[in-house]
């Protein structure tokens, strides 16, 4: 244990004088992030070819993209705004007598926020706007006669039982030219459907930095999963980015650990992964 | 012997750590400030400083579509549900003072407040579902219970404590809920199981409830800053209890506020406010996004849509 501990303080040591000033003044007023991803939405069903029926699940294509504008004044006062839209494509697969579908879904999730960066430390606050629009089918309606007749197009709707509105939040602990820890609810770079709340490390050497985050459940998430209710997925991202005098660029991995938008059930390894690109420009 | 070394290795290596960033930063603020300001820091502002105003008064008035959801089994598919929709009128007004600093200094920005509203919504018209004769299905009507048809009024009566400084505030109080509905139609047995409407009761008051309130600013209101809620401002009786909104200070005639209600539903507005010697008059637009009701998965774009207006003196 002292030995792990002794690793510990060694790399702080190293790190702690190898960049320059931990104050907020001097760090950079505006700053713009992009990111975009390419992985897997998996849904899950149980197989009816088997007695137990066996949860299992069929991949869809999710892509995301998102950008974020901060703006820092030089007392510290953050203002910013960003955008991020998260896109399942449709499927459906066979079972047994029927097909399972997942319908074509974009999540819109535009955010805005205030808070204070005191160098060491920041608090960040805000609202977010998480628009579900999914593809509905065509809903027919029963003449006295039995007969039927449409009475709702198909098509793609704001979703009202699936949209939300919450509190957005973001916390840094330690200077961000240092060994910080991020606290992260639907800020920076996140997927809607995989990681709207995340908290992880990140380890800036030089012009090196390394990144661990792991995405949490929502609060109401951890004691149910249901439709109605604001769900999210579990992974673990790592994240990998270099930078040159402004800019950084950077390239991240994630691999799903917990199902839940599309349930819970069996899934392939590669179904489970996921990378993406980044970019960041501060000025 | 190895772990008394490793120990003074590990005591020598944390203190280098957390001693020689303390001291430069105890040292670094004095060298960089001239000699003859003296600038609070943060903490002494926070503490410090009142608000830049001490009393408020807010009128406000709005307008959204309240909707009755509920089960048609008509509908072919898994989604069942449909709703009816009634007009519903808001009005209500909030006062507050703070500065009891003639009392004691640490009172500065403590205060109290009080606000009242009064909501309504028209009588939901009822609606006859038709009977199917394949498959069999009944013909009923919506809503079935004849009390969720009729005209309903809340009254909301808040008094709350405040503490009001320069970079936060926040108020605490209660707030009574007095429901009266107008009775129209009562169902009466007329013998072998059959009923019939009879005329009602009129306005019957229900019973009030107690609920609390509470308002949260963080921030300075010269900058860009953050509020948060529940019964209070220009809050909607039915479908906006919670609301939170960002103000933006874009210039001294000019606030844009972006906001959300929280609960009952969820939605989202923007709230363009025009300022002027203290006068604040600003216009409040938006849609629900989330009614929290199972039966309303669609609705119509218009149907979502509410509004409101408020005027606000502050001095």
């Amino acid at each position: 244990m002292t030995r792990i501990f002794l690793t510990i303080a060694f790399c702080i040591a190293v790190l702690l004088p190898g960049k320059g000033t931990l104050f907020a003044g001097d760090l950079p007023q505006s700053r713009v992030m992009l990111h975009g991803e390419i992985g897997s939405f998996n849904k899950s069903y149980p197989d009816l070819q088997y007695v137990d029926r066996e949860m299992i699940s069929f991949a869809t294509l999710m892509t995301n993209f998102g950008g974020e504008y901060r703006y820092r004044s030089a007392e510290g006062n953050l203002v910013g705004t960003g955008i991020v839209q998260t896109s399942i494509s449709s499927g459906k697969a066979y079972n047994f007598d029927h097909y399972e579908y997942q319908p074509l879904t974009l999540i819109t999730l535009p955010y805005a926020f205030v808070g204070k960066d005191f160098g060491f430390f920041t608090f960040e606050i805000g609202i977010s706007w998480y628009f579900y629009f999914n593809k509905f089918d065509a809903r027919n309606y029963y003449n006295s006669d039995g007969s039927e007749y449409e009475k709702d197009d198909a098509g793609l709707a704001l979703n009202r039982r699936e949209s939300h509105a919450f509190i957005n939040f973001m916390t840094r602990i330690f200077p961000e030219n240092f060994i910080h820890l991020k606290i992260r609810v639907c800020r920076e770079r996140f997927n809607a459907a995989d990681s709207i709340i995340n908290m992880g490390a990140v380890f800036p050497v030089e012009h090196h930095t390394g990144e661990l985050f792991v995405s949490l459940l929502p609060p109401r998430n951890w004691f149910e999963n249901r439709e109605g209710i604001l769900r999210s997925n579990q992974r673990l991202n790592l994240a990998y980015s270099y930078s040159f005098s402004f800019l950084r660029i950077g390239l991240e991995m994630g691999i799903l650990v917990n199902n839940r938008m599309g349930g819970e059930g069996s899934m392939a390894f590669f179904n489970r992964l996921s990378c993406g690109l980044f970019t960041e420009a501060a000025w | 012997m190895k772990n008394i070394v490793y120990r003074y290795l590990l005591f020598t290596v944390l203190s280098v750590i957390l001693i020689c960033p303390a001291i430069t930063f105890a040292a670094e603020p004095e060298t960089n400030l001239p000699s003859n300001t003296y600038k609070k820091s943060l903490a002494d502002q926070i503490i410090e400083d009142p608000s830049a105003y001490s009393r408020k008064f807010l009128v406000f008035g709005g307008y959204h579509n309240q909707l009755y959801g509920y089960t048609d089994v008509r509908y072919v598919g898994d989604d069942k549900g449909d709703y009816i929709k009634t007009d519903s009128e808001q009005a209500g007004m909030e006062f507050y003072m703070t500065n009891f600093s003639n009392l004691m200094g640490i009172l500065e920005g403590a205060g109290w407040g009080a606000n009242i509203s009064f909501y309504r919504h028209g009588e939901i018209k009822k609606r006859d579902l038709p009977a199917i004769d394949n498959p069999v299905i009944d013909a009923e009507e919506v809503p079935a219970d004849i009390n969720d048809r009729v005209s309903k009024f809340w009254l909301n009566m808040g008094v709350f404590l405040c503490y009001h400084m320069k970079w936060y505030a926040t108020d605490l109080g209660i707030t009574v809920i007095a429901r009266a509905y107008d009775e129209k139609y009562r169902t009466k047995y007329i013998g072998g199981g059959l009923t019939e409407e009879v005329k009602g009761r009129g306005l019957i008051w229900d019973n009030p409830k107690v609920y609390p309130n509470f308002f949260l600013r963080l921030g300075a209101e010269s900058i860009p800053h953050f509020t948060l809620d529940i019964f209070r401002g220009d809050y909607d009786a039915r479908y906006g209890i919670i609301q939170t909104k960002l103000i933006i200070p874009v210039h001294s005639l000019f606030t844009m506020k972006v906001g959300a209600y929280l609960y009952k539903t969820n939605a989202f507005f923007l709230e363009p406010t025009v300022n002027w010697e203290g006068i604040s008059v600003g216009f409040k637009f938006g849609s629900i996004m989330n009614y929290r009701d199972k039966h309303i998965e669609r609705t119509g774009i218009v149907d979502s849509f509410f509004y409101s207006g408020s005027v606000a003196y502050q001095w």
